[in-house]
C-alpha cells in the first residue's frame, strides 16, 4: 500500500510525520533539532516542487511511505486523488492520503513562511523547529492512528 | 487511454474540450451548442473532485472531466507523480485547460448554483467559453500534437 502524507508545503509536518513512520524518528521521546535537520526533504522544498510526491521509504510491514504539499486544497486534495484512483480502478493498488495540517501549529506556519515563502532560513527554520517539537507528540499520535487503520 | 482534462470545476472549459475531441461539436460550436453539452455547468455545488464522463473517440480514447479548484499545476505534477508510483503511468493522460475559464466565468459558477439565474447564467457561461474556444482549440492541438480538418472525424 502506499500511503500518502501531504500538508501545505511539503517541507515540514508531512516530512516529520512520514519520518516518525519509517522510524528515522524516535516514536517514544521528542527528536533534536540535528535529527529533525538531518531528514530529507525537511525544510527543502521550493514552490516549484509543490504537487511532486517524494518517496520516503518503505515501512516495517512493506508499505511504502510518500509525502507530497498540496498548498490550500486541503481536504480537496484527498478528494480528488481518490477520484483519480478510482478513475484507474488499479484493484492491485490501494493508496491512503493523510492529512497532517491538522497537527500544524501557529509556530510551524510563521517559520515554514518565513524560511521558504520569504528566504529567510537561519530565523524561519529556528521558529519551525520550535514549532514542530511542540506538536511532535500529536505527529506522533498520528501516525499511530494511520498504523492502527491500517491492520 | 483516458484522457483526463481538468479546469476548475470540470464542467465549463474541460467539457468542451472533451465534447470537442470526441467529435460532440466541432471547431465553431454554437452558443446553444456548448449549453447543450450533457455536463456543460452541470455543478449544483462548488465541489471540486467530481469527474464527469464526456465520451469515447474513434480511437477509443475515453474522455473525462475533472474539477481541481484553483491549483491546476500543482494536481497535475501530482497526478503525474502518483500514476507514475502506481505504475499506471501510460493509461491516463492529463491536460488542463483551466486558464480557458476567464474570471467573469468564475463568477457566472455561483450564479449557476441560484436556481432562478441557472439558465441565463449557464447560456452566458457558454456564450464566454464560445469567444475563447478558438484558443482552447489551439491549446488542444499542440498539446496532443493532432491535426484535425473533419470536424466530425471522431463520431462514434
Amino acid at each position: 500500500m502506499k500511503i500518502i502524507y501531504n500538508c501545505f508545503g511539503g517541507s515540514h509536518s508531512s516530512v516529520t510525520a512520514a519520518a516518525i513512520h519509517l522510524q528515522l524518528l524516535p516514536d517514544t521521546h521528542e527528536a533534536t533539532n540535528e535529527q529533525l535537520l538531518s531528514l530529507p526533504y525537511y525544510d527543502a522544498q521550493v514552490a516549484f516542487d509543490h504537487g511532486r510526491i517524494r518517496y520516503m521509504g518503505r515501512d516495517e510491514v512493506g508499505n511504502e511511505i510518500y509525502i507530497t504539499s498540496k498548498r490550500g486544497l486541503g481536504s480537496k486534495y484527498t478528494i480528488i486523488m481518490s477520484s483519480i484512483l478510482e478513475l484507474i480502478a488499479n484493484k492491485d493498488e490501494q493508496a491512503v492520503f493523510i492529512d497532517t495540517m491538522p497537527y500544524v501549529n501557529i509556530w510551524m506556519m510563521i517559520g515554514g513562511f518565513l524560511s521558504r515563502r520569504w528566504g529567510f532560513t537561519n530565523l524561519g527554520r529556528r521558529i519551525v523547529l520550535y514549532g514542530t517539537r511542540q506538536s511532535y507528540f500529536r505527529f506522533i499520535q498520528l501516525v499511530y492512528l494511520v498504523k492502527q487503520g491500517l491492520q | 487511454m483516458k484522457i483526463l482534462i481538468l479546469d476548475q470545476l470540470g464542467c465549463y472549459a474541460a467539457v468542451a474540450a472533451a465534447s470537442y475531441l470526441v467529435g460532440i461539436i466541432d471547431e465553431k460550436p454554437t452558443v446553444m451548442e456548448i449549453y447543450n453539452l450533457p455536463c456543460f455547468a452541470a455543478h449544483h455545488d462548488l465541489q471540486v473532485g467530481r469527474i464527469y464522463y464526456i465520451g469515447k473517440d474513434s480511437k477509443g480514447d475515453d474522455y473525462y472531466s475533472l474539477g481541481v479548484g484553483k491549483e491546476e499545476q500543482l494536481m497535475i505534477r501530482s497526478v503525474q507523480d502518483f500514476l507514475n508510483i502506481i505504475g499506471s503511468q501510460g493509461s491516463v493522460r492529463i491536460i488542463g485547460v483551466s486558464l480557458y475559464n476567464p474570471f467573469i466565468l468564475s463568477i457566472l459558477t455561483y450564479f449557476v448554483l441560484c436556481y432562478p439565474l441557472r439558465n441565463i447564467s449557464k447560456r452566458a457561461s457558454a456564450c464566454i467559453l464560445k469567444m475563447r474556444f478558438a484558443e482552447l482549440i489551439k491549446k488542444l492541438k499542440t498539446e496532443l500534437k493532432i491535426e484535425f480538418t473533419d470536424p466530425t472525424r471522431d463520431m462514434a
